[in-house]
Parts: C-alpha cells; structure tokens; sequence
C-alpha cells in the first residue's frame, strides 16, 4: 500500500507521513487500534487525493501501526508505522516530565536508565502518611523544608553537577549525544525540571542563566571512536545560546540587579 | 509535714506601691511552700515565668534560713556577672522594705568573685558575718589569684624536704616578683621569711605585729586571717607527691642569683609556677569540707549542660563513677539544700530539666537533716520523671495528629453539624457513633491526658512555676498581655497574616539566590551563613570573611558564647557566585534605604514605633546586624525629624532642622520662657515625690536637657506655633504617646517608680545613670560626646543618633548598666538595639513594651528570656492597659524560617509542661485554620499545673 513514517509530536497529537503505492481500493478508512478513527477515502478524495499525506493521530502515545479497512475486505490490513528518527519520539509516559530528584537519581546512578528508574516507577501511591509509624518529636524533624530556598538550591546544584558531569563524558553517535542534550532524561528534561523549582519568574531567569554558565563550563573528553570535543561543544553551545531568550524574558528587567546578573552572565557565556 | 526552716514571720513582702498585696502574698506562699519541700527533697526549681519577681521569694527563702539556721552560716546565692550589683541592692531594698528595723540591722550581706573571697568571708567571726553571700558565677572554677594563698601553697612544696634552705632563701629574695607582690617587699621586705618558717594559721598574728595588713587596708586590726581557714585544712591534707611537681619546678626555675638574665628566669619561673599552682589550688578546692545550709542559684538554666563548668560544680564523686562525663566538684558536699531559679528549666528538651534536677544529687546526703526523701528515692523519683515526660510528649504529637485530621464532617452531633468545636467536645456521642478520625481524636486525648497526669504528679514535687495573667490585670482584663506578632506580621502591625514570613523579592531577592548557590557550592558546609544572610547582609558577609580567611583575628559574627561553625572554603564556582555576591550586595552607606527584607522591616518598625513616641528593644544575634540596624534606624530618625518639623513649620527640611537646635538652646537660657516653663511644670510634678525633692535641681536638668532635643520637640511640642512657653509645655505634657499615656503620665509614673519601687540605692543609680546620659548634638556637632568609646564600635558618631543605643559584647559593663537604667526612665535611650548581653537579668519594662527578636533563636527560652526584660510586673503595658508587643519577624523558605517553626515547636511543649495552656503544635495550628481548633476544655484539661495553690487532678 506504501510507507507510513512517524514524523514527530506536539501536545496531545502525533503526525505520521503516509505515502501511497498506486491507487487504494475503493471505500478504504483508516483506524487506531482501539478503532479511532483517522482517516478515510471520502477526506482523502477532498483534499485532493495525493499520494503523499500525513494523518494527525490523537493522544501522546506513537501508534505502532494502523488497522486499515476496505469496501471488498472482509477483515483489516495491519500497517506498521515506521520510525526513522529516533530523537523524534516522545518519551514514554513512565520517562515523561522526570521531576527533578528523580532526574538527578538516574543521571547520577552507575546502573543503566531502567534499572536506576525502577524505585520511581515502582512506587506506591501514599495512603495517609506515616501514620502507623512512631510519633515524630524531633522538632527539626517535623519541619518540612524541601520548598525552602537552600535546599531548592542543593537540588539544583545536585543536578547541574550530573549533568555537568553526563555531558563531559565522551559521546560515540550524534543520535547519542542528541538523547544526552534532548532525551527524557537529558539536560531539556533536566532544565524543565529546574524551571519547575522555580518560586517566581524572576528566579526562574536567574536558574537559567545558571544552568547556561555550568553548561558552558563543561569541557568534553576526547576517546577514540568517540565525537571530537569540539563538535560536542558545539552543540552545548547552540543550547545554550537557545536558553538565553528565556533568561531574559520581561520578569527579570523588573528587577535591575537581576537584569543586570544575567546579562553578566552571558556575556561570561558568550563572550 | 514540717518546714526544713520556718518561714521568718516578720517579713511581710507586700511594700504599698511596690507590689500589689496579691503578687505579694503568691510570693509568700511560694516561699513558705519551698521550706516546706525542702524538709523532704534536696532540693527545688523555682521556676515562675521572668517578670514575677523570684529574686524576692528566693531571698525571702534565705533570709528565713539564715535567721533560723543555729549556727549562723551564711545562705550561699550565686550569681550571673550581670546581676552581681542587682542581687545585693535587692537584699537591701528587701531588708529596708520588708523586715522590721530591728531584724533588717542584723541581715548583712557580702559579695565574692572569687573563691579565696568566699573562704575568707567564712572565716568572719559569727559578729560580724554575712546572712547571704553573693557568689559570682564562675567564682569557684577562677584561677587562683591571692598572694597569700600562693605563699602557703609554696610553703607547703617546701614541706618535710631536705636541704630547702638555700631555696626558701632565694625564694625570699624573689617571692615579690614571683606573686607579683612588690608591695610586700617594700613595706616589709622580711616578712616572707617570717612568714614561711611558721603555719599559716600564724600570719596574721605575725603581721599584726609587724603593723603590716595583709588586705593593705592599713588596719591591722581588724583584717581576717589571711589563708581562710578551709585551705589551711584542706593543704594539710596534701601529701608529698601532691607538692613534687611544684617543687621541682621552684628548685629547677627560681633565679639562685643576678645576673644579666635574672629578669628573663624570674618570668619564666613565675610562668611555671603559675601553672603549678593552678593545679594544686584545683586539687585543694575541692577538698574544702565545708557545711553550709542553702545554696541558691539563680539562671539555673546554665546547668542543663552537665558538661558546662558550672554544672560540674555540684557534681560528686559517686555521680563520676556514673556518668565519666561529669566531674568531681568543689561545691559537692557542701550544702543542706538547693533552690534553682529560672525561668527556662528546659530549652531544647525536657531532658535538660532532668539534668537540673540531677544536680541536687551534690546535697550533703550524709548530714543529720538530710532529706528524708533518701538519696535512693530522689534518683529514682527523677528517672521516674524523664521516662514519664517522654511519653507524654509522644502522647502529645499523637494527639496533634489525631486532632490535624478531623475535619467538619467528624464534628457532628446526631445529624446536624455542630455549631463548634467546643460544643461538640462537650456534648460528643459515645464513641460507637462517632466516625473514625473523631473515634481516634478521642481515644488521643485519652490517652494524652493519662500520660500528662502521670508526668505531672512527677513533675510538682520538683517545680514550682506561676504563670503571669495572660490578660492585662486592673481595669483591662478582657485584653491580652501580650501580642505577638510573627513573620510579615511586622511590615503591617496586624495579626491577620498567619504564619507568612517575609518574602526576598525585588533587589534582595539575587543576594539570597546567590548566597544560596554559593552555600551549595559546598554541600558540606551547615547552612549557618544563610542564617547570617537572612539577619542581615552584612551579617553574612562578615560571617563569610572571617571564615574565608583563617588569620583574620578580627570579633566574632556572633555575640554569644555558642560556638562559631566554620564554613569549609569555597571551590572555584562558589567563588564566582561570592564575587557577583559582593558585586551585588547593596552597602548601607551607599543605599538610599535598607533593601534586605529583615532588616528594611526592623527598620521601618522600629522608626515607626519612635514617631508614635515609644520605646522598643531590638534584639539581634549578629554583631554587624546590631550596627547596621543602628545605622539605617538612626537614618530613618534623623529624616523624620526633619521632614516632620518641615511638614510641621512649612520649611524646608534644613532650615527646619535648625530650627528645632534654636527652639533646643532656649532651654539654656535662664530667662527664656519656655525654660521657665518647664522647670515651673517639672517642680510641680516633683512635688509629689518627696524621696527626689534633695535632687531636685538634678532632676530638673536631666528633663530640661532631653526635652530639648530635636527628637522631643518634633514630637511633643507645637513647633510651629510662634509662640513657645508655658502654653507650648502643656501642650508637650499632655501629648499622648502610642499607648494613650500623656508625656506627664508618663514622667510621673517614673518619679513614682524611683519613690515607691526603688531603694535609695537604686534611686541614686538611677540618678547617676540618667546624669550620665548625653542626650548630644543630633546632627553633626558634637556627635561623639553623646558615646561612650565602647559604644561606637568603628561607626561614626555623625551617623548616629543619641537617642539610639547599641549594646552588645564589646559594651562595657559600667555602660550596659547605665543605659540600662536610664532606658527605663521616659527619655534617652529610646530604642536599644542588643545582644544577648542584655537578654536575662536586666529591667527594661518601666517605660517599653515593644521588642523585636530580630534574630531568632533554635532556643525558645532565648525568646522567653529577651521578651521578659519587657514583660514584668509593673511594665508599662499593664500601666497603659495595652498589650506587650512582641515581633518575630522571619525571612521566608529560608532557614530562618525554619529556626522560627522549629522554636515555635520547642516552644509549644515547654509551654505544655510548664503550665501554659496546651496547644496543638505549629503544623497542625496552620492545617486548622481551615479545620476543628482545639477546645478550651480540653486544653484546660491536658495543661500542667505547677503552681503553689494548685492540687494534683485525678490521673
């Protein structure tokens, strides 16, 4: 019948490019697995009947085919859906939106990406707190601080030190590197989780101008059979220079001092 | 059961004026109480809340044992350094005021700083010695410094050795310069030899016949022996083993003969003698043997450390072998009987109460009038108790969290919803139709409440405690003593705003970002200097440097004795966070106006509370936080003095300023009529003091010269009437300060102070005091007249204003005291700004109600402590019939915030044990305010009662 390629993702839908060998039979539609319907001839005749399209698929998770029906069928023809590009697919739900101990939990365990998730996946909702356990009268104890400014701050600086340390790391394949700058546990996911700690804009654009200058303190390691440092840099670089943007985004001018920190800060970046 | 000693029936507490008949007798009946425990127990912790005046039940207490006591030994009262002038004026103001005059002329008092003065005040005939003795802290751990003790210390090394003689004659020809005693040898330069060929006990005798006194008084006649006759006896006990090292050392060092270097020796020998010394006088002290009836220990808090020097004082032998942490000390054995004054028992945990209470276990045990409770049975009464306080204490959380999980559908009374907690409390169903968390809130309470009887029962033997009225006494019973305004609550001066600290935002919110970084930059590192940066950013800066740089012997960040933490050094990326910090940190004297949120909103109280004309203390932990306070604090005055008079006058603020100096130098003029008119105004008030009338003219000036002042007369005089006489002083007089009392009110309230409450010697320190205080040049000239040279600290006079004071370690003690003092009278110092100096022993109430606890403490009794200076009997609050206002301001999600719940929590469980009313612990408090708070009855009802009228409850 043809090819069908996931090209990528936004929000709740994901595209995938469908191209057709010859002319489809009459009365054809195209359905999800659950029957959700996706497409179909008489939407296919009015948008002109092209050989090549793409179908929008509802929902955050990649079909891994598509159940195709005809007038003549009796029943359905199944039609994988390729991937070529790897980096284009969405995380899966379990890696999606890592908060940020977890995020520093996997960058800095020695055990591989599954392994070091299982506790956060395995865990078990809470049912009432402690409340079998022994009384706590500790008063230190007893005072919750983990949205406090200084601990706010070690999390950050935990994570910065990972990820400082994941990306010096000598990189073999650019798809490699890629997942290290965008996978789901990767310095995007790890920079949405800092923004996420974040109590004000203000301090947002302060955490970000933070994590462009560790970025742009990381010096790769060369290893045989590994990308040069330079091109490594290189892609650091190019996003870091996306994060100043954000950075500099209106709430910080509100605040002179702060204003003026981060642009001290980029220029030490980029100077 | 009978009293250990009676109670003296001549002294009547209750002095018209002074005290009211109600205070009086509770005070009376707390004494009588604590004799009669004291039949039974060895020992009891007095431990009324600050402000109720435990200094007079405990003298009280003494007085009646030294009267009854058949020997006539003296009551042992030991004293804080900060209280030794304060304890003996108030014995006498006791004596004059409350025992017939017969009785009073037999009562002395003496006081001693260290311990050859105590041993040599025991050794009075009994004609002519002390009922009570005030011994200072730290007296008997001091080192030894009386020459004469030194000299039969040496005498005894020389003891039963052979061929001594040419060594007692080289020591002779020293003996001066080794105990530093040059005098000796230019009065009498044979006196050594004779001396050291004859006992000790023959000295005296043998420089009263040389006409030489050995306390250099020049009256030989009436000096004391000169080694107390304790170390004499306990020097006998040495053995020759206990001497060889000091002898070695006086045979091995002291010069034998001049020589070019004989100065050098002479030093070096008297270093190491010094040491040896020590040591002996350490083994001898603690050998004394001494029998006296009652010691008293006020601030008996310091004990709760076991470790500290003091506890180890009344430790014993025995309690070594039990715990290797304690040590012998010289006051085991010693007393009958022990009476513990404080507040604060316990601090941190009830534990530390049990510690106070272990150290009764260094009662003479042995003595015929022991307590008949039996050593046995105190140890075990005390283990009793630790065990039964932790239980309770765990009862208690589980009832917070019981009691956290109700919610409105719980609360129900049949069908319909109960119209409050209170009512559902009373009126509850039986358990079988109650729902689950209302069943489980219920059984918490159970079983809460028989765990704090049982503590309770165990507890009341030990602890007397009285709490002040929490509502104002008189006419205003319906309103609170004390309002306590937390967190932001400051900025805005109302209650409404809950638990919310002040928020870091606008220019201050980078410093703390980059503070933060830098702290995580060494995860290693105590979070101490956040604590210093949410006090000031002065404070962390400082705090930084002095830990940065190893070789800097500069002051301590902190005015306390806690130890310093110290903060390892930065790695290269919190050295770029430090730099953009220093970068950005605003420096006061550049800044237009405070940007740290703490500090901005001190200030602005602190100004705002003055403009109202009131008084207030500000209490700070950091030294640079104290002077930055006084800066931006003096600033914010000198505006508004300015822009006040401006607005006032229709001038410009300059021209306005020197105005106010020229309205100020008319009251130097003597045919001025405004001058008339005060000292006319002043006399009148006068009149009705007659105890004042023989300093009348002082008084007069002393009022004259802070009326003058830009800072009264902005505020109280109508400076923009042309006219300034006996209209404009009226007018001043009657001039309403914040808490409704006019200026007059005010200035009589403090004359009728110094007539009814004070002694004559306190009134002639007051006096003195407020004579001393130089009101100065607001505004330039003359600025440093106004200070004491331990008072500018590096700061420069012109900055600061006189009606603002800065206490802190670097004050001197004469300094602290006079503007103690001087603070309690209507005018200058207005605002103190003061470290922990001045947080326990000190009156600051007659003419305050307001503090800031500026920087908070991870110790409640801290905060308890400070906010007693201001809340006690007599304070102004209750005179103006408004509430003693008390700041805890805290910077948000950063540890102070922490340090206030965490101290608020301790706080809460003190406030259990010690008889306030229970409440529910912060974290549930502030889930409640959507929730079921805790009923009256049920607090009552789990509330521990440890004063004297009190009876056990039913468990």
């Amino acid at each position: 019948m043809g090819a069908a390629v996931y090209r990528g993702g936004e929000g709740n839908t994901q595209w995938i490019d469908l191209s057709l060998v010859g002319t489809p039979p009459a009365g054809w539609s195209i359905t999800l697995e659950d029957g959700t319907s996706v497409y179909d001839e008489s939407v296919w005749r009015a948008a002109g009947s092209l050989h090549a399209f793409a179908v929008a698929v509802p929902g955050e998770r990649v079909p891994s085919g598509l159940e195709v029906r005809w007038a003549e069928a009796k029943g359905s023809a199944w039609w994988p859906v390729n991937v070529l590009d790897g980096d284009r697919l969405p995380p899966p739900d379990e890696l999606r939106d890592l908060p940020l101990d977890v995020l520093i939990r996997v960058l800095t365990s020695a055990y591989p990406l599954h392994l070091a998730l299982r506790p956060w996946i395995n865990r078990k909702p809470k049912h009432g707190g402690n409340a079998n356990n022994a009384p706590v009268v500790d008063p230190h104890q007893r005072v919750d601080v983990t949205a406090f400014l200084l601990q706010r701050t070690r999390r950050i600086s935990a994570a910065l030190n990972a990820l400082g340390e994941q990306l010096a790391r000598p990189v073999a394949t650019e798809q490699s590197l890629q997942w290290r700058l965008r996978g789901p546990v990767g310095v995007h996911a790890v920079v949405n989780a800092i923004i996420k700690e974040a109590a004000s804009p203000e301090e947002r654009s302060f955490l970000l101008s933070d994590i462009a200058l560790e970025l742009s303190r990381i010096k790769p390691a060369p290893a045989p059979g590994c990308l040069p440092p330079a091109d490594v840099k290189t892609q650091i670089d190019q996003y870091v220079r996306e994060l100043e943007p954000r950075a500099k985004q209106a709430p910080a001018d509100a605040i002179p001092n702060l204003a003026d920190y981060v642009d001290r800060v980029f220029k030490e970046v980029h100077p | 059961m009978s009293s250990w000693y009676p109670y003296a029936p001549q002294l009547d507490l209750h002095v018209k004026g002074r005290i009211s008949s109600e205070d009086a007798q509770r005070q009376m009946n707390t004494a009588r109480e604590i004799l009669h425990r004291l039949a039974e127990r060895p020992g009891i912790v007095l431990a009324d809340e600050v402000g109720m005046g435990k200094t007079f039940v405990a003298l009280a207490v003494a007085v009646s044992a030294a009267l009854a006591d058949t020997q006539g030994r003296p009551v042992v009262v030991m004293v804080p350094p900060a209280l030794q002038e304060k304890w003996p004026a108030d014995f006498a103001l006791l004596c004059e005021k409350c025992l017939p005059e017969k009785l009073a002329a037999r009562m002395r008092s003496a006081s001693a700083t260290d311990a050859e003065a105590f041993l040599k005040l025991l050794d009075d005939p009994r004609r002519r010695r002390s009922s009570v003795i005030f011994l200072t802290h730290g007296a008997m751990s001091r080192g030894l410094s009386d020459t004469w003790v030194k000299l039969a210390l040496i005498q005894r090394a020389l003891y039963r050795r052979h061929k001594v003689d040419g060594l007692r004659t080289s020591l002779c020809r020293v003996m001066g310069g080794l105990l530093r005693a040059g005098w000796v040898e230019r009065k009498d330069p044979d006196l050594w030899s004779a001396l050291l060929h004859k006992p000790p006990v023959d000295w005296l005798e043998i420089m009263r016949n040389r006409g030489f006194d050995p306390e250099r008084r020049d009256d030989p006649e009436s000096a004391d022996d000169p080694v107390p006759r304790a170390v004499v006896n306990a020097l006998a006990k040495l053995k020759r083993q206990d001497t060889d090292e000091l002898f070695d050392v006086l045979d091995r060092t002291v010069p034998r003969r001049k020589s070019k270097y004989f100065d050098d020796h002479l030093k070096e020998a008297r270093k190491q003698i010094t040491v040896e010394l020590h040591d002996i006088w350490g083994r001898c002290i603690e050998d004394l043997r001494l029998k006296l009836p009652l010691l008293i220990l006020d601030e008996a808090h310091h004990l709760k450390n076991a470790n500290t020097r003091l506890a180890s004082l009344f430790s014993t032998t025995e309690a070594q072998q039990d715990a290797d942490h304690i040590a012998s000390g010289p006051l085991a054995n010693v007393f009958d009987r022990m009476l513990f004054l404080t507040a604060t028992p316990f601090q941190l945990g009830h534990h530390e109460l049990c510690s106070i209470l272990d150290r009764f276990d260094g009662v003479r045990w042995r003595a015929l009038s022991a307590p008949t409770i039996g050593r046995q049975g105190y140890a075990d009464g005390v283990e009793a108790l630790r065990k039964s306080l932790d239980q309770a204490q765990q009862a208690a959380v589980g009832l917070d969290r019981a009691w956290g999980k109700l919610g409105p559908d719980d609360v129900r009374l049949g069908d319909t919803p109960a119209p409050d907690a209170a009512a559902w409390w009373a009126n509850r169903p039986p358990a079988e139709h109650l729902t689950a968390p209302a069943r489980h809130a219920v059984e918490s309470y159970e079983h809460t409440r028989r765990r704090m009887r049982s503590a309770e029962d165990k507890l009341r033997p030990w602890v007397l405690r009285h709490l002040k009225a929490r509502h104002l006494p008189g006419e205003n019973t319906d309103i609170p003593r004390r309002r306590r305004l937390t967190g932001r609550a400051i900025t805005s001066d109302t209650d409404g705003v809950g638990n919310t600290g002040l928020g870091a935002t606008g220019p201050a919110l980078l410093p703390f970002l980059l503070a933060a970084r830098a702290t995580a930059c060494t995860p290693q590192s105590r979070p101490v200097f956040a604590e210093g940066l949410a006090s000031s950013f002065e404070a962390f800066w400082h705090t930084r440097r002095q830990n940065s740089d190893p070789h800097d012997a500069g002051e301590s960040p902190t005015d306390t004795d806690e130890k310093a933490a110290s903060i390892p050094a930065p790695d290269v990326r919190a050295q770029w966070y430090l730099g953009q910090l220093e970068r950005v940190l605003p420096v006061s004297q550049q800044a237009t106006e405070p940007t740290h949120p703490k500090i901005s909103a001190t200030v602005r109280r602190a100004i705002e509370t003055w403009r109202r004309g009131e008084k207030m203390v500000v209490f700070c932990h950091y030294v640079q936080t104290g002077r930055v306070l006084r800066r931006w604090i003096s600033k914010g005055i000198g505006d508004a003095i300015r822009n006040d008079a401006a607005h006032k006058m229709g001038r410009e603020p300059a021209d306005a300023q020197q105005q106010l100096e020229l309205l100020g130098q008319r009251f130097f003029d003597e045919d001025s009529p405004i001058r008339r008119a005060c000292d006319q105004a002043i006399r009148s008030l006068l009149h009705a003091y007659p105890l004042l009338h023989g300093n009348e003219r002082e008084w007069l000036e002393i009022v004259r010269r802070n009326l003058r002042t830009p800072a009264f007369l902005v505020r109280y005089f109508p400076v923009d009437q042309p006219q300034f006489d006996a209209d404009a002083m009226a007018m001043a007089l009657d001039q309403p300060d914040d808490s409704g009392l006019t200026l007059r009110q005010l200035l009589n309230h403090f004359f009728n102070f110094l007539q009814v409450r004070c002694g004559e010697q306190e009134r002639e320190r007051y006096r003195r005091a407020m004579r001393s205080i130089q009101t100065g040049s607001h505004f330039g000239r003359n600025a440093t007249a106004a200070f004491a040279d331990d008072e500018l600290q590096g700061d420069r006079a012109e900055e600061l204003l006189p009606n603002l004071r800065l206490i802190n370690g670097a004050t001197r003690q004469e300094t602290r005291q006079r503007l103690m003092l001087a603070f309690n009278s209507p005018f200058y110092p207005e605002i103190l700004v003061a470290s922990s100096v001045m947080a326990e022993g000190v009156d600051l109430h007659v003419s305050c109600r307001q503090v800031i606890h500026h920087d908070l403490s991870w110790n409640p009794s801290t905060l308890e402590q400070r906010t007693g200076r201001v809340d006690r009997i007599g304070a102004k609050g209750e005179r103006c019939g408004q509430p003693i206002h008390v700041y805890l301001p805290y910077v948000a999600e950063t540890q102070d915030e922490k340090m206030f719940r965490v101290v608020t929590d301790r706080e809460r469980w003190f406030n259990v044990v010690m008889g306030e009313e229970y409440a529910l612990d912060v974290a549930t408090t502030d889930r409640l305010a959507t929730q079921i708070p805790l009923p009256q009855a049920l607090a009552d009802e789990l509330a521990f009662r440890l004063s004297v009228a009190a009876r056990p409850r039913d468990a």
